[in-house]
């Protein structure tokens, strides 16, 4: 029993296994792990970023409980996600399968179209989403007043906010997550659909059993990084508040977990209470995404 | 097998992590001769080639000193310089501000300027007395102020000869604003028309008015709260009114679908506004000529006016390897000499007394010598060991005051509540 | 797959994709623009969509206040040492939790994972103090090195392995090749559009990446364009034409390998399938 832990440990796939997994391992255990592990150490100290660290034990998670922002911040995390990446999903998958279309005229140009998002600067592109958004004179209630939709205040209004953020999200993740479906669907055989034209498939029915089941890998791909993603928006939601100090109501509907960590750790040099904050959202993501690997037996299915 | 992952993981985060908190010492070693390099810091890229030029004259006087400065963007500075002390590579010369302050020298984490100041005959009275007095603690100097922004009113000169209105003078109190306001509100055709911007914004806004009519933002041994004051009170209430009662000012929602509130008085929505020294350049670069500045109008309760003062100042690391070469730089960046080129190059005002008319120059059809003046009527900006923490909160209830989600009254007990609280924490 | 659209179906497609794409764009059309205009049409209320008197003095004035070619140079140089340690560790790394059996391999893989949990901003002090130890504050290298590793890359590419035949690895060990060896010679040539969909992630990752190099770098020596760009906003004084100029510039070069890269989309991949 003894040897044959060790050698299916350090047997020769073993070794070379471990061999092939070392550089990156070692290099995220380094420049991740650790400093990961000392943000948790962190947690249960007091600490202004600059004097010394004064041991509080619980003292910070105790405050967590009760601090309004941070559970406002927990919430609207949460809506944001549940926003972002089911939409994700939905349109990376029609457009996914328009674009990787090459019978369609041009369809490499459009493609670049459609990558532009991820090109453009994240400081340029929040600052032009802004405007786009503006209640008076941005393009989208412009173009919403074509259909005689009343104007809508995307950044002032609390009901609307995160809204626009998830927006902004999801026309991001979008791009960059369409290269990966569009590459995925280029990889599926063509003879799975000759074989399926053979027996007389209609396309829709294509799409449902054969670049959809093959296509879950992806998607699950896509779920787990974004969803972690999503947990720790900050950049888009930082600029569309403008600063530190938006009106409260507006604060409360909008401000996410990494902006609270963010404030707290820099602005209020708050270090360990920061920590602590993160810390409890590294469990949040960790237990989803765990979740998440249990459940794809049910999903996604692997050559 | 797991168990002896887990054990290693955390043997090396106990080593480790006691190893990221313990700072090293750093002797001061220093001799007169020596080659020496000294690191600069500071956050805005329109003073570079001001900053650029003090590292080149000093440079070539002092042989022996090399000069190596870093540019931070302003949203990251504090983060990047917090980073840096922490991992005991802080620069040795770096710009501090007033609410930062405390922050730093409580943590005895600036050089004492006092003994240097001393040796090397530097007159201090020369730099606004207010401001010296900000960076100063316990009786020791830690910071020598660069330069210091006032406030004054703006107003759009085209839309007062339209509306046939006498342009705002010295002597203009509340009372008079709210007249001329009310004469310059209209509806045009692309939108309305505001007489005046009663802006959320506290350096440049409110404050001012606070400060003018009595009231206070914090008290002097900041420990409590002035917002539930009678005076600050008032002066809240009046620019309220100003959006909801009068209607003449855009409400806080016009205000936050912009970039930045001046935007409505530069694209020419808005006659007047109050605004800081620093935006004069841009309002030059919007509407020219058809600007113009005058001192904020004075409380018809104190017929008294008052206006923020605020400045930068240099400061040295209070570790650093080299004080003499940080102390020497220091001196010289705000040296008088230096701080007329700082003034000609009509960016910021420079803070050595008497330097200014260069700064009040470089922009001829501006009244920019208002903003000179202000500092025989300026308030010191506020400030405590952990100012952000209520400043923040402060502003996002003033917002919530002026988008009309609360009552001005409820927004000013709100804050001197949640005020006090957190001092009472420091 | 569908090559075989009629000509007016093909037309009709691309039309709607064509509105479909053009909203999608509609930012990046607007900063272009934008950097066009002088500052009082920027800050204009309400703003016109085209640019009064169209002219590139925001670009003169960017490359005149920032050294462009200096930061673009060592963005260059960041972005190939990530691009090409990435692609190296995460297939070698990804192939192994893929393809590969031995015990404590999903523990390990999990325990990578969660790196991608924690912010980057409490991990920005320690790696910082790191660096420091090593003596690469304000360099190049300082700033690449941390984006060498990615546990993202790697769950792109496992996911990608996964979905690649065992049979290869099967018949490759018959014949007595290494793990290594199989993987090197079976796997990688048949692995094109998870390689360059990596590529392409990690090329933008890097190329926009901006909280870590603002930190590390302290001068010119090692400044990025994201950084460089952050600096032409002054506390007070935000040209949004310069900005927006600023970043024009430094997508343009982004965009060409990006129409490069494309060819490696169109020609897809050679999987046959379970051909044998």
């Amino acid at each position: 029993m003894k040897n044959k832990k060790i050698s299916t440990f350090f047997g020769k796939e073993g070794t070379q296994g471990w061999l092939m997994i070392l550089p990156n391992a070692l290099g995220l255990l380094i420049f991740y792990l650790i400093p990961i592990v000392c943000s948790v150490v962190l947690a249960f100290y007091k600490w202004d970023g600059l004097s010394k660290l004064k041991y509080v034990g619980f003292a910070n998670f105790q405050t967590l409980l009760t601090d309004q922002t941070f559970i406002y911040s927990l919430r609207n995390t949460l809506y944001y996600s549940l926003m972002v990446v089911p939409a994700i999903i939905i349109l990376v998958l029609i457009f996914g399968v328009a674009l990787a279309n090459d019978g369609i005229f041009g369809v490499e140009k459009l493609r670049t179209l459609y990558f532009l998002p991820l090109m453009t600067m994240p400081v340029a592109a929040t600052l032009v989403w802004k405007w786009l958004l503006n209640r008076d004179y941005g393009l989208l209630n412009n173009f919403l007043s074509i259909f005689n939709i009343p104007s809508v205040s995307w950044i002032s209004d609390p009901n609307f906010v995160l809204i626009s953020v998830a927006m902004i999200g999801i026309w991001t993740a979008v791009a960059y997550d369409l290269i990966i479906v569009i590459s995925g669907i280029k990889g599926i055989s063509p003879v799975y659909y000759e074989a399926a034209k053979i027996d007389g498939a209609t396309k829709t029915r294509q799409f449902f059993s054969i670049t959809l089941p093959l296509l879950t890998p992806t998607l699950f791909f896509i779920v787990i990084t974004q969803l972690i993603g999503c947990f720790q928006v900050f950049d888009s939601v930082s600029i569309i508040l403008g600063g530190d100090a938006p009106p409260a109501a507006l604060k409360n509907a909008t401000t996410t977990v990494v902006l609270s960590i963010y404030q707290n750790g820099f602005s209020y040099f708050k270090m360990g209470y920061a920590s602590s904050q993160s810390f409890v959202l590294f469990l949040i993501i960790l237990i989803i995404t765990a979740a998440q690997f249990k459940l794809q037996k049910k999903w996604v299915h692997y050559a | 097998m797991k168990k002896k992952l887990l054990l290693v993981l955390a043997l090396v985060a106990m080593i480790s992590t006691s190893a990221v908190f313990a700072q090293g010492s750093d002797e001061k070693k220093d001799s007169a001769d020596e080659k020496v390099t000294i690191n600069v810091m500071y956050w805005d890229n329109v003073q570079k080639p001001v900053i650029d030029q003090a590292i080149v004259n000093f440079e070539a006087a002092n042989p022996n000193i090399t000069v190596e400065s870093s540019i931070v963007p302003w949203a990251q500075y504090w983060q990047k310089l917090q980073t840096s002390t922490v991992a005991g590579t802080a620069p040795d010369v770096f710009w501090m501000n007033v609410p930062t302050f405390s922050k730093y020298a409580n943590n005895g984490l600036l050089l004492n300027l006092s003994d240097y100041v001393a040796e090397n005959n530097v007159d201090i009275t020369k730099y606004p007395s207010t401001l010296i007095d900000l960076f100063t603690k316990d009786g020791n100097l830690y910071a020598i102020p660069e330069n210091y922004d006032t406030i004054a009113m703006v107003y759009n000169k085209a839309l007062f000869d339209e509306a046939g209105v006498d342009y705002p003078t010295a002597d203009w109190t509340w009372d008079d604003l709210l007249t001329a306001a009310k004469k310059l509100t209209k509806d045009t055709d692309d939108g309305k028309q505001y007489g005046y911007m009663a802006s959320y914004e506290n350096q440049s806004g409110y404050y001012n008015f606070i400060a003018s009519n009595g009231g206070y933002i914090i008290s002097d041994d900041k420990k409590s709260s002035g917002f539930d004051t009678k005076e600050s009170k008032e002066a809240m209430q009046f620019l309220v009114d100003m959006i909801y009662k009068y209607g003449v000012s855009p409400d806080g929602q016009t205000m936050l679908e912009v970039n930045s509130p001046l935007d409505l008085f530069t694209s020419g929505r808005v006659a007047m506004t109050t605004c800081g020294d620093w935006s004069a350049p841009l309002i030059r670069d919007t509407l020219g000529d058809k600007a113009d500045f005058v001192a904020i109008p004075k409380s018809p309760n104190t017929n008294e006016r008052k206006v923020i003062i605020h400045g930068l100042g240099w400061t040295g690391y209070a570790k650093t390897k080299h004080p003499e070469a940080t102390f020497k730089f220091i001196q010289y960046l705000t040296s008088k000499e230096f701080n007329k080129v700082i003034g000609e190059s009509g960016i910021v005002i420079p803070a050595y007394e008497g330097m200014a008319d260069d700064w009040v120059n470089a922009i001829p059809e501006y009244n920019l010598q208002v903003f000179i003046d202000a500092v025989d009527y300026s308030y010191p900006y506020p400030f405590s060991n952990n100012t952000s923490e209520w400043m923040n909160y402060e502003v996002s209830a003033i917002k919530d005051a002026f988008t009309g989600t609360t009552t001005s009254d409820e927004a000013m007990n709100k804050i001197a509540a949640e005020t006090n609280k957190i001092l009472s924490q420091e | 797959m569908h090559k075989e659209l009629s000509k007016t179906r093909g037309i009709i497609y691309f039309v709607i994709l064509l509105i479909f794409g053009l909203l999608v764009s509609m930012p990046f059309i607007w900063m272009i623009i934008s950097s066009l205009k002088e500052i009082s049409e920027l800050t204009k209320v309400p703003p016109d969509f085209w640019p009064k008197n169209p002219n590139l003095d925001s670009y003169k004035a960017v490359v005149k206040i920032i050294p462009f070619a200096h930061h673009f140079a060592n963005t260059i140089i960041v972005t190939v040492i990530r691009t090409v340690a990435q692609l190296a560790f995460c297939s070698m790394s990804a192939f192994a939790f893929a393809k590969m059996h031995f015990k404590g391999k999903n523990l390990v893989f999990m325990i990578l994972l969660s790196v991608l949990m924690v912010p980057t901003q409490m991990i920005l002090i320690p790696n910082y103090f790191i660096m420091m130890k090593l003596h690469l504050v304000d360099t190049i290298l300082g700033v690449a090195i941390p984006g060498m590793f990615s546990a993202f890359g790697m769950f792109l590419l496992r996911q990608f392995f996964l979905s690649l035949p065992d049979e290869f690895l099967e018949a490759g060990r018959i014949d007595g090749c290494s793990y290594f060896g199989c993987f090197k010679k079976l796997y990688l040539p048949i692995s094109t559009s998870g390689l360059v969909s990596l590529l392409i992630f990690t090329l933008m990752y890097s190329w926009n990446d901006y909280l870590w190099p603002l930190i590390i770098s302290s001068s010119d020596k090692s400044r990025v364009l994201s950084v460089g760009i952050a600096l032409l906003q002054g506390q007070n004084r935000i040209y949004y034409n310069q900005i927006m100029a600023g970043a024009a510039m430094a997508t343009l070069p982004v965009i060409l390998i990006f129409i490069a890269l494309q060819k490696y989309f169109v020609e897809g991949i050679a999987l046959t399938g379970v051909k044998g």
